[in-house]
């Protein structure tokens, strides 16, 4: 089941476009991740998502139905999906009021909320603080307390906008361990956004990227404006920073520019021990300057003139074992580079 | 030098006994304070809460007017009102012309403006997100409306607190709608005019005396709403 199609939908503040999604499909019960960088429109679109705002141009349906924007039926919609603020503010009455809020809103009985509130309260760990004003938490706990605020309505649709930045690391993981929870178990629909990959909990559906109010792809990592360097017979060559020289085939650009963004796929790059021959073709040079693990793979970030990520299988990894502040090789196919 | 001491001492003496004449002054200041507050408020609360949560056309043009009436001279607020309730003005034949009527009506109009721009700076200053957050949890606009109101809530009371205020401090319009009349409109600021107009200054010093203890009580209650509220 689809749960969102967006269709054309076009989002403008004062005359600028800061959301331009001509066409996605999000499934019912899926979990996703909305990357990119600040400024790129992820909060807009999430606002978009809870029909808290709505597109100037474009439509949004939900459930295969398309939303007008009509006030019973948003009201109606906004029963179903909740939004949990990048900072989210907590009324200034206790809380278990705050969590019980939403419930009022929707109806329930006075015993049942009760329930309610308290298995929420206990599944964010914050069940001691129930009688503590809301307004005088910290980051971390008020973070907790907006995530059961929201649960505690069994949402169909549960948006995150970043998740995890108001929060120390410490939390950040506890964030993340109860939103993936959340998900394994409620089986809701869960979307969070994200600059920050190292913060990726692998969502189930992959990420959505967004840069400049575009969605993009592939990874914003590795993402470079590359200048146009010489013209061969089947590709065209740029440089990035002036530092690293990319062959681009002459069938994927549709007409060779001065400036090109492209992305580099980081799980196509392909590390190879350093063969001491400078500039052979194909293969760059650079050294390791970080390794860490994430979602299953291994992370590496190369200085090769310019920041390069690479995301490598464990094995892989194992049959190289490249020490940090060690010379590597790398190279990618043209497969790996997207152009936009 | 003796005559300063000496009302000085009688003002002392007149609070510290509790003059009856004294008591009577202030009682009705109060009186008539607290009623024209409440009336303000009952208007102005309602009206400052819907002019700061929406956006219409001409908006700016009403706050800037709002901002101009707080400056109002109070004598003018007086006169205006004094033209309609005189004799020869429209509300002549309902004789409330010096009556304490006459005196809330007045006050009322002049602190209007004070409790509206207050409330509308309190509901505009509020974060947004009180707003959304209460949307997103399914509040419809009455409900949303009244999260905001109590998150709002401390700017509020300090409208009413500073327009109590200001109708407690005001003398023109008690003055020329209430004509001073002895336990009747005579209130803390008109009888200080009439004291310093005989020349003694001892009641005057007392009146004084006791509307800067009111003034600091506001101010403490005031933060001590502010203290409860906000932490």
């Amino acid at each position: 089941m689809i749960c969102y199609r967006i269709e054309n939908l076009i989002k403008k503040y004062n005359g600028q476009v800061v959301l331009d999604i001509p066409d996605l499909e999000l499934v019912e019960k899926g979990f996703y991740a909305l990357l990119g960088p600040n400024g790129s429109g992820k909060t807009t679109f999430l606002n978009i998502l809870a029909f808290l705002d709505k597109p100037d141009k474009g439509y949004v349906h939900y459930c295969g139905r398309q939303i007008n924007g009509k006030y019973s039926e948003l009201i109606a919609l906004r029963k179903e999906i909740v939004i949990v603020d990048q900072h989210p503010v907590l009324f200034s009455t206790s809380v278990y009021k705050n969590v019980e809020f939403g419930l009022k809103m929707h109806g329930i009985p006075k015993k049942q909320r009760r329930i309610m509130v308290e298995e929420a309260l206990e599944i964010v760990g914050m069940e001691r603080f129930k009688d503590a004003p809301g307004h005088k938490l910290s980051g971390g706990e008020t973070q907790r307390v907006a995530v059961a605020r929201a649960l505690v309505l069994s949402p169909a649709v549960l948006l995150c906008d970043e998740p995890a930045s108001s929060v120390d690391i410490e939390h950040q993981g506890l964030i993340s361990r109860i939103l993936k929870e959340l998900w394994e178990e409620k089986k809701m629909t869960l979307i969070f956004t994200t600059h920050d990959r190292y913060h990726g909990m692998n969502p189930a559906n992959g990420s959505l990227v967004l840069t400049e109010g575009k969605l993009v792809p592939a990874y914003y990592e590795n993402l470079f404006t590359a200048v146009f360097e010489k013209e061969y017979e089947e590709s065209v060559e740029y440089t990035i920073d002036g530092l690293l020289q990319v062959k681009i085939p002459k069938d994927r650009l549709k007409s060779i520019q001065e400036k090109v963004r492209l992305y580099i796929d980081p799980e196509k790059i392909t590390l190879t021990p350093p063969t001491g021959i400078q500039s052979h073709e194909g293969k760059k040079q650079g050294h390791l300057s970080m390794v860490m693990e994430q979602g299953g793979k291994i992370k590496m970030l190369i200085h090769g003139g310019v920041k390069i990520t690479v995301y490598m299988s464990w094995s892989e990894y194992k049959s190289l074992r490249p020490a940090v502040g060690e010379p590597v090789s790398f190279s990618f196919p043209s497969e790996a580079l997207f152009i936009i | 030098m003796e005559f300063l001491t000496d009302s000085l001492l009688t003002a002392f003496f007149l609070v510290i006994h509790l003059d009856s004449e004294l008591l009577t002054i202030v009682g009705t200041s109060l009186k008539l304070g607290s009623l024209s507050t409440i009336i303000a408020s009952l208007v102005g609360v309602p009206s400052g809460f819907i002019i700061g949560l929406t956006g219409f056309r001409g908006k700016a043009v009403i706050i800037t007017i709002l901002n101009t009436l707080l400056a109002l001279p109070t004598v003018v607020v007086g006169l205006f009102v004094y033209a309609f309730f005189s004799r020869r003005g429209i509300f002549g034949p309902l004789d409330m012309l010096y009556t304490q009527k006459a005196v809330i009506i007045g006050q009322s109009i002049l602190i209007i403006p004070v409790v509206t721009v207050f409330t509308i700076s309190a509901i505009e200053r509020l974060d947004r997100r009180y707003a959304k957050t209460a949307m997103t949890l399914g509040a419809g606009r009455f409900q949303t409306a009244l999260v905001i109101f109590r998150e709002a809530r401390f700017g509020v009371f300090a409208a009413i607190i500073a327009s109590f205020g200001r109708v407690l401090a005001e003398v023109g319009v008690s003055m020329m709608l209430g004509g001073n009349i002895k336990g009747f409109t005579r209130t803390i600021t008109t009888a200080m005019a009439l004291e310093y107009d005989k020349g003694e200054l001892g009641l005057a010093f007392a009146l004084g005396m006791v509307l800067m203890i009111l003034a600091f009580g506001m101010n403490l209650l005031f933060h001590y709403l502010r203290g409860t509220l906000k932490t």
